[in-house]
């Protein structure tokens, strides 16, 4: 009996599967690495190296002349204007969306399956979110452009757009996760879609849909920031001019300014979610977040005279005919997909190449560090205080790295890296990259928190037991926490795969440069076929990535 | 942060355990059964009173002559964590493990960091932890994952992982609370049997008033965080 035990014990059943799995990734690794065309000595070319020098060298200091910050105060302004703007006309188109797209409200369908008119009509209204939010703010910002010109104007709108289709898609999905009961008592006793979405599902979820709320106008804040580039104005429109004047000490106080918006858009954000939970003395904080983003809004010169001037009607239709239809022919469509595939491999060697950088400086991060740690001596005198004081700068230190890797975009990541890196793919992997890092990063703090959190957690049962630090974290903590943690890496994956296909506009590579390109010569249809495989490019990567999130959390 | 759950109270309890011996700590939930196996673990520093380890008994109720576990440096005290293997009552095990690595993962704190790590990728003493787990019933179920087994499965892992660990004592809290009483009745006989081979301590909280009468050499009855008495 032993010996049949042993016998059929002593192989791992999983290790064929494992060491093919290693295989493929490593294979899929080295063919995206060949599509982008990565050499690794280049990073450390001789030249390149120094033309980073010389451009970092020109950081400091920061400059900080008062006709300067006077100018990066008022890029500040406009990029909150520009986000508040578009994060209401987003709200504007997004709520009538997700109210027309919850099956759950559906009048129509109360007993009986849905009529064929509301079913088309909700397909309709998921499908216009879905193409909404599929194509990238900066996208969108390109198109507009040709039809309002640059300003603050033509980024409001697209953040507008994107915004709606992704508002549409998230409050649909709370409205539908709320208990549905009071919904169906409602509409089975005659009220209305709006009636029943005020009084059923309305208070049960008005808290969630404001924190989400929130949330948008901090992804908003960063978009703006970004739209800058392709010359709406603000942050990024400034960055990019010091860039090109090679001014360091400029990009330098411009980067500080942008970090420290974002910061105070989290710290924003955070208080009117407090304020929404009742939190006390969030109320004044909350109320200065909100007027100090419409009054920014207020202040900015929209030049709205250029959208409404006779003739724009007539434009938007030239451009919406130019548009169609898109070429597909096989020449077309081989360099489409040679260009998506870049995208992709940007986006996966990005994300991949992000994730141990990540989790290093996690573990540094984390405020756990000890606590699932049975307790030791005490450690007294200069020595503990000494230990306990290097350790709390290691956690500020790596926190703080996290913060600014994360607020700085990956576009503006991007303008940076062609200084030292130049055009190309590379460097958009590496943008991606360094601001995955940063997002990636604070997911991982949260999840490995959540892990060793507990005093009974799997870890601290090793440490009672003796085991060191580093054994409980491979044996019980990395174990309990992979699942999240690539559950994590998959998600950042699909918003690395949006980015990817933007970067290309400043010139790295993938389908952005191709968009990039053709609209700069006016091949309108061949730019709609590059927005196409963008939107499909995006779809499938977000469902292979959900199917398999699914299995690894569901 | 840390004894949030473990923050019992126990008032005037004194207990001596020698080497070898088979200790039962039996009394209702709330007693402190927990609270003084991590104490006596180490892993839970007493606020008041003292713990003693090791201690060759020199004159009973002389507490002086042991070592203070808390008066030590970490590396000394960690040492003395490595000899007693405690196996807290909810099973500490990460959900997506393979039962082989959470069972072999009680011979961990003995292992070098290379050699944990190169356990992790291909573990090699896969008979010993074969038969702890056919000692508890498990047989077979060595590459299943640990979120695939029912709870009084996991629980029988945690004992699979205590009986592989190389202590000189088992601290065990519970290991039967999730069991059946056949079951619980053939854990509790595989246990004795590894302690009565490999002369280990054992001390076992339990429910199963019956099971301690009949199986232990001494009975401890906690109460409202009091010893109520020691038979």
């Amino acid at each position: 009996m032993r010996a049949l035990i042993v016998s059929r014990a002593a192989r791992d059943p999983a290790l064929g599967t494992r060491l093919a799995t290693a295989a493929v990734v490593l294979a899929l690794v080295w063919q995206a690495g060949r599509a982008i065309g990565l050499d690794p000595g280049d990073l450390v070319d001789a030249r390149s190296l120094e033309a980073t020098g010389r451009f970092l060298a020109g950081f400091a200091p920061p400059a900080h002349d008062p006709a300067f910050l006077r100018r990066a105060l008022e890029a500040a302004w406009t990029t909150v204007g520009i986000a508040t703007a578009g994060l209401v006309g987003a709200l504007a188109l997004g709520v009538p969306m997700a109210l027309a797209g919850t099956a759950r409200l559906s009048a129509s369908a109360v007993g009986r399956p849905m009529s064929g008119t509301g079913a088309a009509l909700r397909i309709a209204v998921r499908g216009t979110a879905l193409v909404l939010r599929g194509v990238p703010e900066l996208v969108w910002a390109l198109l507009l452009v040709r039809l309002a010109g640059l300003g603050p104007a033509a980024g409001a709108i697209a953040v507008a757009l994107a915004g709606a289709g992704l508002l549409a898609k998230a409050f649909a999905e709370i409205l539908e996760s709320a208990p549905r009961a009071p919904v169906e008592a409602l509409l089975a006793n005659g009220a209305s879609r709006l009636q029943a979405c005020l009084f059923g599902a309305l208070p049960q979820c008005a808290e969630e849909l404001l924190s989400y709320t929130v949330y948008r106008w901090e992804c908003a804040v960063r978009a703006s920031a970004v739209l800058g580039i392709v010359g709406a104005g603000g942050l990024g429109q400034e960055i990019e001019l010091s860039v090109r004047a090679f001014a360091g000490d400029e990009v330098a106080t411009l980067l500080i300014a942008l970090v420290v918006l974002v910061a105070l858009a989290d710290g924003a954000s955070r208080a009117l979610r407090g304020a929404v939970r009742g939190a006390p003395r969030a109320g004044a904080v909350a109320a200065l977040a909100v007027a100090a983003p419409l009054a920014s809004v207020a202040t900015l010169d929209w030049d709205l005279g250029r959208l409404v001037r006779p003739g724009a009607l007539d434009r938007l239709a030239e451009l919406a005919a130019g548009l169609w239809p898109p070429p597909a022919d096989a020449a077309t469509l081989g360099a489409l997909a040679a260009a998506a595939l870049e995208t992709l491999a940007m986006a996966g060697l990005g994300t991949l190449g992000a994730i141990v950088p990540a989790l290093g400086l996690a573990l540094l991060a984390r405020s756990s560090a000890g606590s699932a740690r049975p307790c030791g001596p005490d450690r007294i005198g200069a020595i503990g205080a000494l230990g306990r004081a290097a350790r709390t700068a290691t956690r500020v230190g790596a926190r703080g790295t996290l913060a600014v890797l994360r607020a700085v975009p990956e576009l503006v990541w991007a303008t940076l890296l062609i200084v030292a890196v130049g055009l190309g793919p590379v460097t958009g992997t590496l943008a991606l990259a360094v601001h995955t890092v940063g997002t990636l990063g604070r997911l991982f703090v949260e999840t490995l928190e959540n892990v060793e959190g507990s005093p009974d957690s799997p870890a601290a049962a090793l440490l009672a037991n003796g085991a060191s630090g580093a054994r409980a974290f491979a044996w019980a903590t990395l174990p309990a926490a992979a699942a999240r943690l690539s559950s994590h890496a998959l998600y950042r994956l699909e918003a690395n795969v949006r980015a990817a296909a933007v970067l290309g506009v400043v010139g790295a590579g993938g389908l952005g440069q191709r968009l990039h390109v053709e609209l700069s010569l006016f091949r309108l249809e061949a730019a709609a076929a590059t927005v196409l495989a963008t939107l499909l490019l995006v779809a499938a990567v977000d469902a292979a990535s959900h199917a398999l999130r699914r299995r690894l959390v569901g | 942060m840390r004894g949030a759950r473990l923050a019992g109270r126990l008032d005037d309890v004194s207990l001596e355990i020698r080497p070898g011996e088979r200790v039962a700590l039996i009394g209702p939930s709330g007693a402190g059964k927990s609270t003084l196996l991590a104490v006596a673990a180490a892993a839970l520093r007493p606020e008041a009173g003292a713990v003693r380890l090791f201690e060759r008994a020199a004159a009973p109720g002389d507490a002086g002559a042991g070592i203070d576990p808390w008066a030590v440096p970490l590396r000394t005290l960690v040492a003395w964590r490595r000899r007693l293997h405690l196996a807290p009552q909810a099973p500490p095990l990460p959900p997506r493990q393979r039962v082989a690595v959470a069972v072999s993962a009680g011979r961990l704190p003995t292992r070098t960091t290379f050699g944990a790590v190169r356990e992790l990728v291909a573990p090699s003493e896969l008979d010993d932890v074969a038969a702890a787990l056919a000692a508890v019933g498990l047989e077979g179920r060595l590459w299943d994952r640990v979120d695939r087994l029912s709870g009084g499965e996991r629980q029988r892992v945690c004992v699979a992982r205590a009986l592989v660990s190389r202590t000189g004592a088992l601290l065990l809290d519970e290991p039967l609370a999730a069991l059946d009483p056949e079951r619980a009745a053939a854990t509790l006989d595989a246990i004795l049997e590894d302690v009565r081979r490999t002369r280990r301590t054992l001390v076992c909280s339990l429910h199963h008033v019956e099971l301690a009468r009949s199986r232990f050499d001494r009975v401890v009855a906690l109460g409202a965080g009091r010893c109520a008495r020691s038979s």
